[in-house]
């Protein structure tokens, strides 16, 4: 390490951003694809397309959930909305898997299991690796507020050179170009996204506040953050539990354009039994605030909760920012292409780092950190995509009955990646991996409305298009669009490249030392 | 929709002039530098239209929804602008002028 302030800062944002930025691409695709998690949760779902028009049986939902948690003393669901029209169920069991379902909404029962679109926004915050994954992601997120601040210092000519992209020129010119582009012009949503990342999390990450503040009783803790009061137990089961149905109709007509989020029965086993309605607050970036308690016996409506502390209301913000629950479609698109941005500047970042060591790599060889740091950019930055589509692939393979359908999903996820990496590591010596792999995706991709049209004809692409299905009808095209991309993409790899030490030469090798003369010609 | 929509029309025409208001970019697409003075009417040009978009975001409802919608399609916008020129220079500055009409069009 260099020791003054500015030669460091490229040692670094070099390695800050090294280390993590596979698992940095992981976030960020996993990201990108959770903006619209609900939207593929509905696509992976083709029970729930087609339902019939009806009322909804919360009721139905409710005795269905109970059955699967016995023990449960909280359950949570959540009422059909505009872009989820099935009732999800949520129930934690002591020594129990946390139990996650969704329910027909009209018959309340259960229909088959898929990891739906929530697998990537749990790859997203944790990996599905649990509290280490936790961790990790953190981690990440705070090595990349570093590396995008350090980008920023060393990019000398950063508004100079601010709309400059030279892709005609090729090599490490226009990898830097790449880089610099997507960083820079999307540099703030990345430092708001990493930012807000990392603070979401701030409890976890933080823990000694609540220890010593409320001496470790996380409980506490949230009850005052929220305002939401813990019921008495009485200690004697309840004599009934009220219907669900007309609570979610009133909570409907008093927090009106709110909506509701979901409903919390807490005290299952006790007559101390309460409901608690939380809004949706879909028109505002924080969400809502506003609690509604009824009781659980008679369904009665008895007040509000105080509703969030003001710091937490803050902590809503920031984290609803991150989410972006909030507003139409338009904002998940923005997030969506900017998530893309991001993707983009980490693949052509580390793309960098390899090809200004090309006479290096090329000495080292295959079996030296600089064969793994290859290897490891096209085993994830394109062997990532290819498990992504082949889940949605898997979702519609895997039938119906099987018995643990999701874990058979996330398996299959994971074994295509694997085959994906094992590929591309055999065929770096010899051959095109970048162009194998991305291929592969491409095919995926533009086959998937066709892989519909066998497997579930009634939610394929011409079905959605006559029924006017919008969600179906427009990821069925994005897959062709994306198809179309990673095709191009794949095409532009396969290409005979110049040798690389050539190219290194003929483009200069300074880091942010742009050449003026060097526009596209 | 339409706010976005607008917003991101609006923004590009703003990355054009802004992008126009540098030498280098200037001579690419005129093949020569022009005025200084040109160049300075360019760039206060597209500062203003940024402004006014802004402005305009922050008026039309919500400020937080708005600022947001305002930040993000701008850097949409700018990617938009940046990834075209090189490949269809002629396209990507024609295309600023209908875009604005269509922004404005959207919010009438």
């Amino acid at each position: 390490m260099k020791h003054s302030f500015a030669p460091s800062m490229p040692w670094l944002h070099t390695w800050a951003g090294l280390v993590v930025g596979w698992v940095l691409f992981v976030i960020f695709l996993s990201g990108t694809l959770a903006c619209f998690d609900k939207e593929l949760d509905y696509w992976m779902r083709p029970a729930l397309h087609h339902l019939p028009a009806g009322p909804t049986s919360m009721d139905a939902a409710t005795r269905t959930l109970r059955a699967m948690a016995p023990h449960a003393e909280t359950l949570y669901l959540r009422p059909p909305s505009a872009r989820d029209p099935s009732i999800h169920g949520f129930a934690f069991e002591p020594d129990q898997p946390y139990i996650d379902v969704a329910f027909n909404p009209r018959d309340g029962q259960r229909i088959p299991d898929t990891v739906g679109g929530t697998f990537f926004f749990t790859l997203h915050y944790n990996l599905q690796a649990g509290t280490i994954g936790m961790y990790l992601v953190g981690l990440a997120g705070m090595l990349m507020l570093m590396a995008l601040i350090s980008g920023v210092i060393i990019h000398r000519r950063i508004f100079k050179d601010i709309f400059v992209f030279r892709p005609k020129i090729g090599g490490q010119r226009a990898w830097l170009d790449g880089h610099n582009l997507t960083g820079v012009l999307g540099l703030p949503f990345h430092l708001m996204m990493a930012y807000t990342g990392v603070a979401i999390m701030v409890a976890i990450y933080m823990f000694a506040g609540v220890q010593i503040g409320y001496r470790g009783d996380t409980l506490k803790f949230y009850e005052e953050m929220l305002g939401t009061p813990h019921p008495v137990e009485q200690h004697r089961p309840p004599s009934q539990l009220a219907a669900l149905g007309p609570v979610v109709a009133d909570a409907e007509r008093r927090l009106g354009n709110e909506g509701i989020e979901y409903v919390q029965v807490e005290h299952v086993h006790d007559a101390s039994v309460t409901l608690y309605v939380l809004a949706a607050g879909r028109d505002q970036i924080a969400g809502g605030h506003r609690t509604l308690i009824y009781n659980g016996i008679t369904g009665a409506f008895t007040g509000e909760t105080a509703g969030p502390a003001p710091s937490y209301r803050v902590y809503q913000f920031l984290s609803g920012l991150h989410r972006v629950q909030f507003g139409g479609t338009a904002f998940r698109w923005m997030y969506f292409l900017l998530g893309t941005a991001g993707c983009v500047m980490l693949a052509s970042g580390m793309q960098v780092w390899i090809n200004k060591r090309n006479k290096a790599v090329a000495a080292a060889g295959l079996r030296s950190g600089y064969g793994l740091v290859r290897a490891l950019n096209v085993g994830v930055v394109a062997g990532m995509p290819l498990a992504s589509i082949g889940l949605l692939w898997i979702n519609r393979l895997l039938p119906d009955a099987l018995a643990d359908r999701t874990s058979w999903e996330a398996r299959g996820f994971c074994l295509v990646w694997l085959l994906a990496a094992l590929w591309a590591w055999l065929r770096l010596r010899q051959g095109k991996p970048w162009r194998d792999l991305l291929a592969g995706t491409a095919t995926l991709l533009v086959l998937l409305p066709v892989l519909d049209l066998i497997t579930r004809p009634t939610s394929s692409l011409l079905a959605s298009l006559r029924d006017g299905d919008r969600v179906l009808t427009t990821i069925d095209l994005s897959a062709l669009v994306l198809g179309v991309a990673f095709a191009w993409l794949a095409q532009r790899c396969g290409r005979a490249q110049p040798p690389a030490s050539k190219t290194a030469r003929a483009t200069g090798q300074r880091h942010g030392g742009a050449r003026a003369e060097a526009l596209p010609p | 929709m339409n706010l976005m929509v607008s917003l991101l029309a609006a923004h590009y025409t703003s990355w054009c002039l802004m992008a126009l208001a540098q030498s280098k970019h200037y001579q690419y697409h005129f093949a020569h530098e022009g005025r200084v003075s040109r160049r300075r009417w360019l760039r206060a040009a597209g500062s203003l239209l940024a402004l006014l978009t802004l402005l305009y975001a922050l008026w039309r409802g919500d400020w937080a929804l708005g600022a947001v919608s305002w930040a993000m399609s701008w850097m949409v916008s700018a990617m938009a602008w940046v990834l075209l020129q090189p490949y269809r220079p002629a396209l990507a500055r024609r295309l600023a002028l209908p875009l604005l009409v269509l922004a404005a069009v959207l919010q009438l």
